[in-house]
C-alpha cells in the first residue's frame, strides 16, 4: 500500500467498491473453460496429423509417377539395369529410414 | 474433492488441483476472485457488459495459462496481472472505447439499493475515471482501488516504475479537480 495516496480519494474508492457474486458470470466462465467431448478433442487433435500425411502420401504418389518414366528404361534397358535396381531399392531403404522419426513425431 | 472441501480448502491447494486440470477447482477459483476482477473491470471500463465481457475473458486466459503458474500461492497477483493485460490489450486494440469513452457510465441503481449520497459517488467517481487516460485510469485504479504500491503495479503492468508513479500522481491529481465542488460547476457549466 503507499502512503502517499491521497486519503479522501482512497476513503472514495473503498467507500464505492461493490460487487456482488454473481451466478450468471460463474456459468458463463464455467461454459467457456468447460472440457470439449473427448470424441471431438480425438478428432480435433488427428486431424493436423492427417492432413500432414495425406499431404506427404499425395506428394509421393506424384514423385513415384514422375520418376518411374526415367527409371523404368534406366533399369530394363540398361545392362546393369539390376545393378541400378538395387541402388534404387537402397535409396528407398535409406530414404524410409531417415522419414520414419518424422512420422513417429506426427 | 467434493465441492463443499473445495469451498473450505486453501487456495493454493485450489489452485494446484486446478493447474492438473481439475473444473471444479477452477470453478472454485472463479467464485472466489469473480469479485475482485469484475470490480477492476468495472473501474477500468465504465461499461457493465463491456466489464463483464473483459472479466469473462480474464478468467479463460488464465485457465489456458494455469499451468504455468509456478507459485499457487501467488495466484491473486498473477490473475490480476492477467485482468490488467485484457484490459490493457483491448485498450491497445480499441483506444476510442477507452480514451475520452462516450460509454454510458455504469448507473448507481444496477448496484442494487445504496444511499444517494454514495449512489451518486459511485456515479462521479466512474464519470471521472473515464476521462483519465488509459495508463493513468489503469495505474490509479491499481492504486486505490487495489491497494497495490508502484512496485506491484510495476510488475502487473509491465512499466517503468518512474512511469507508474507519474500517473498515479497525475491521475490522481485529475481525479481530484474533477470530483472538486468547483470542478463538478466547471463541468455543469461546460
Amino acid at each position: 500500500m503507499n502512503d502517499e495516496l491521497d486519503p479522501d480519494l482512497r476513503r472514495l474508492f473503498a467507500a464505492t467498491a461493490d460487487y456482488p457474486a454473481d451466478d450468471a458470470f460463474l456459468a458463463s466462465v464455467a461454459a467457456k473453460t468447460a472440457p470439449r467431448r473427448p470424441m471431438l478433442r480425438a478428432l480435433a487433435a488427428a486431424l493436423p496429423a492427417s492432413a500432414v500425411v495425406i499431404a506427404l502420401a499425395l506428394g509421393l504418389g506424384v514423385a513415384i509417377d514422375q520418376a518411374s518414366a526415367w527409371i523404368a528404361p534406366l533399369v530394363n534397358g540398361s545392362p546393369f539395369g539390376w545393378a541400378a535396381g538395387l541402388a534404387l531399392a537402397a535409396a528407398g531403404v535409406v530414404c524410409f529410414r531417415l522419414l520414419a522419426p518424422l512420422a513417429d513425431r506426427l | 474433492m467434493n465441492p463443499t472441501a473445495l469451498a473450505e480448502a486453501a487456495e493454493a491447494s485450489v489452485v494446484a488441483l486446478a493447474a492438473a486440470g481439475d473444473h471444479q477447482a477452477f470453478a472454485e477459483l472463479v467464485r472466489r476472485r469473480q469479485g475482485m476482477v469484475r470490480e477492476l473491470m468495472r473501474r477500468l471500463c465504465g461499461d457493465r457488459a463491456f466489464a463483464e465481457d473483459l472479466a469473462q475473458q480474464a478468467f479463460v486466459q488464465a485457465w489456458r495459462q494455469l499451468g504455468r503458474l509456478k507459485s499457487p500461492g501467488a495466484f491473486g497477483g498473477w490473475l490480476r496481472a492477467i485482468a490488467v493485460n485484457v484490459w490493457l490489450q483491448e485498450a491497445r486494440r480499441a483506444p476510442a472505447r477507452f480514451e475520452d469513452s462516450q460509454a454510458d457510465p455504469i448507473e448507481p441503481e444496477a448496484q442494487g439499493p445504496a444511499p444517494d449520497a454514495l449512489a451518486a459517488a459511485r456515479l462521479d467517481l466512474s464519470r471521472a475515471l473515464l476521462r483519465l487516460k488509459a495508463p493513468e485510469r489503469v495505474c490509479v485504479v491499481l492504486a486505490y482501488a487495489e491497494g497495490l504500491s508502484h512496485g506491484e503495479i510495476a510488475e502487473a503492468t509491465g512499466w517503468p516504475l518512474g512511469t507508474v508513479k507519474s500517473n498515479v500522481a497525475r491521475g490522481a491529481e485529475r481525479l481530484r479537480a474533477w470530483l472538486s465542488p468547483e470542478g463538478e460547476r466547471d463541468e455543469r457549466r461546460a
